[in-house]
């Protein structure tokens, strides 16, 4: 069950954003995508996401290509929140999470108790039970994003893709959508493919770092391994001193200064 | 805010159902000569022959049944486009459906006035090559909302010169299509009806396969897209249900603007966007206003009757502003 990416290479208005590119995501794994602005992290999970379509290049989910699974099977093993999520005024959490049951339901098999269930157990899972007829709009920033999540789980995916899950939100929520992610890798076993612009945040929930920059991957590997003071002076242009923090076991930097314009 | 239940909502579309009933008959007694309750229900099942049966048969039921079918069809066109494009603006008068049919029917009344009759056909293929043309124009990898609605305004606008036009070489043939281009029921035969119910019909039917679809595009092409719904197509499928249903509505009763923009809105005030309920509340709510403005024109100046489009946008308007202020719904986006 794991995602691959090959070779990949993608136009937009005729424009390469990405080239070269080959990705694994491992079962169980969670998956941080960081790069700075531009580097092609955002077309590269839309690609995946089938929202963007590659030039060339091939990407397998547990040995099929995706452009050959039918878009709803597609839905049920893979559940995607894209960056631009629209509202409407008065949807309530527990109809948002019943959209994530679109792709197993058809004409002939409506949503019934067990989809009920599956979506009252998507809600406890990111503690949003208790919301459950609240107006999306009446929620937090952090309760909305674990709104969207539950909706995600309700597809009973096993691979999650989230773009910049925590961009716009205030770090406390930051770190509760972060925390939810990890509880639900850990506990469910859902594979999960992130973009994330913290680089501490990626460093500290990540199994595995994919740094891209200028659209191809710069580097990868596990956390340890591909953040260091070359690479964050190399694709982020920025000077760091980087720290060791024993009570999470795992590192992090705090920047010094800009090591050359316009990166 | 408080969010609707829905045990409200299915009260307030028994309510909306029950007014709609009223109008019917308000309808059916309402013009030239006053016809009662009763005297109605006796026409429905006596056979005599009657002045009053005569009125009802041939004149009253006929045109109470077209504004019932006008007005669904163009409210359930723009509660449709307005779910696809996420537009709050979005309506068959606005994307140019309307000015597409309303071109071509012109173009017969005032060009071959002699071929009158085959101005719903003329209407009816117009709206939907209006909304080909604007869906080729707007296609681009996939066709985005907001430049689906501007080319849509812009086909709009070089049909509407082009009924200038036609208005300006043949000024002394004006008078003919005055009707036409206000939109109005008057003159209504079964023939009309007949021949454009099942269009209608089949536009309501496809239609009630949207509700959910319609729902899930309100969160965004992406969000739909990894719920594995096959946007574009969606898109497609349903912008044909909305100009179908808005061509068949144009052959009958001309250029009725406003109405498939106005009810899905005071819908959606009263019912919320949850299309479930907005699709079915809309029909009904359309059907209900054109037939009180159809009533009212028929009356207010009696035995004189004014085009309905005139009432609908003089008395429709205002109503929709003040809903529109003191409402507390209004389109997500």
């Amino acid at each position: 069950m794991d995602l691959k990416v090959s070779n990949l290479e993608v136009f937009l208005e005729n424009k390469r954003i990405l080239k070269n590119i080959h990705l694994e995501a491992h079962e169980g794994e969670i998956i941080s995508l960081i790069g700075p602005n531009g580097s092609g992290k955002s077309t590269l999970v839309k690609t995946i996401s089938r929202l963007i379509k590659a030039h060339s290049g091939e990407i397998s989910y547990s040995g099929r290509r995706i452009g050959s699974i039918p878009t709803k099977e597609l839905a049920r093993l893979i559940a995607v929140l894209p960056q631009e999520k629209k509202l409407n005024t008065d949807l309530t959490v527990e109809q948002l999470v019943s959209y994530g049951r679109h792709p197993h339901l058809s004409f002939g098999n409506r949503f019934g108790s067990e989809d009920r269930e599956i979506v009252m157990e998507a809600m406890r899972l990111t503690g949003m039970a208790d919301y459950w007829d609240r107006s999306m709009h009446s929620l937090s920033g952090g309760e909305r994003q674990r709104a969207w999540i539950s909706m995600a789980l309700a597809q009973q995916p096993r691979f999650l893709i989230l773009d910049e899950p925590t961009t716009y939100l205030d770090i406390s929520y930051q770190m509760e959508v972060l925390e939810l992610v990890e509880n639900l890798n850990r506990s469910l076993g859902i594979t999960v493919l992130m973009v994330l612009h913290d680089l501490n945040h990626a460093w500290r929930y990540s199994d595995s770092i994919y740094v891209l920059k200028d659209g191809s991957v710069h580097s990868h590997g596990r956390p340890g391994d591909v953040i260091d003071r070359n690479m964050l002076k190399d694709v982020f242009g920025i000077d760091a001193r980087i720290y060791e923090d024993t009570a999470n076991n795992c590192k992090f930097f705090i920047p010094g200064g800009r090591t050359k314009e316009g990166a | 805010m408080e969010t609707l239940n829905i045990a409200k909502k299915s009260a307030v579309l028994w309510a909306i159902f029950a007014v709609f009933i009223l109008a019917i008959f308000l309808s059916l007694g309402n013009g030239a000569v006053k016809i009662s309750i009763s005297e109605i229900s006796a026409a429905m099942i006596s056979e005599e022959v009657t002045a009053n049966r005569q009125i009802i048969w041939n004149v009253r039921f006929p045109r109470t049944v077209a504004a019932i079918l006008v007005g669904v069809a163009l409210s359930l066109s723009g509660a449709i486009l307005q779910g696809i494009m996420r537009n709050p603006l979005a309506g068959p008068n606005i994307i140019g459906v309307s000015a597409g049919g309303g071109f071509f029917g012109l173009l017969i009344l005032i060009l071959f006035p002699q071929y009158f009759f085959l101005v719903p056909f003329g209407a009816f293929v117009g709206a939907l090559s209006a909304t080909m043309v604007i869906y080729l124009l707007a296609w681009k990898d996939g066709v985005m909302p907001s430049r689906l609605i501007l080319a849509g305004v812009a086909i709009s606008s070089i049909f509407g010169a082009g009924n200038n036009a036609l208005m300006t070489f043949y000024p002394e043939r004006v008078s003919g299509v005055l009707g036409f281009m206000v939109g109005g029921l008057s003159a209504i035969t079964w023939r009309d009806v007949n021949m454009v119910y099942p269009f209608i019909l089949t536009g309501v039917a496809a239609a009630l396969l949207l509700p959910g679809k319609l729902n899930i595009l309100l969160l965004g092409d992406d969000v739909a897209t990894g719920l594995g719904m096959r946007v574009e197509r969606t898109r497609l499928f349903a912008i044909g249900v909305s100009s179908l249903l808005a061509g068949a509505a144009v052959s009958v009763v001309g250029m009725l603007g406003f109405v498939g923009l106005m009810v899905p809105h005071i819908t959606r005030i009263f019912l919320g966007s949850d299309h479930r309920y907005l699709i079915p509340g809309s029909m009904l709510m359309g059907g209900t206003i054109l037939l009180l403005c159809d009533t009212l024109a028929r009356v207010m100046f009696a035995p004189m009757e004014i085009p309905v489009g005139i009432i609908m946008s003089s008395l429709g308007a205002p109503f929709f502003l003040y809903l529109l202020r003191k409402g507390r719904g209004h389109h997500g986006s």
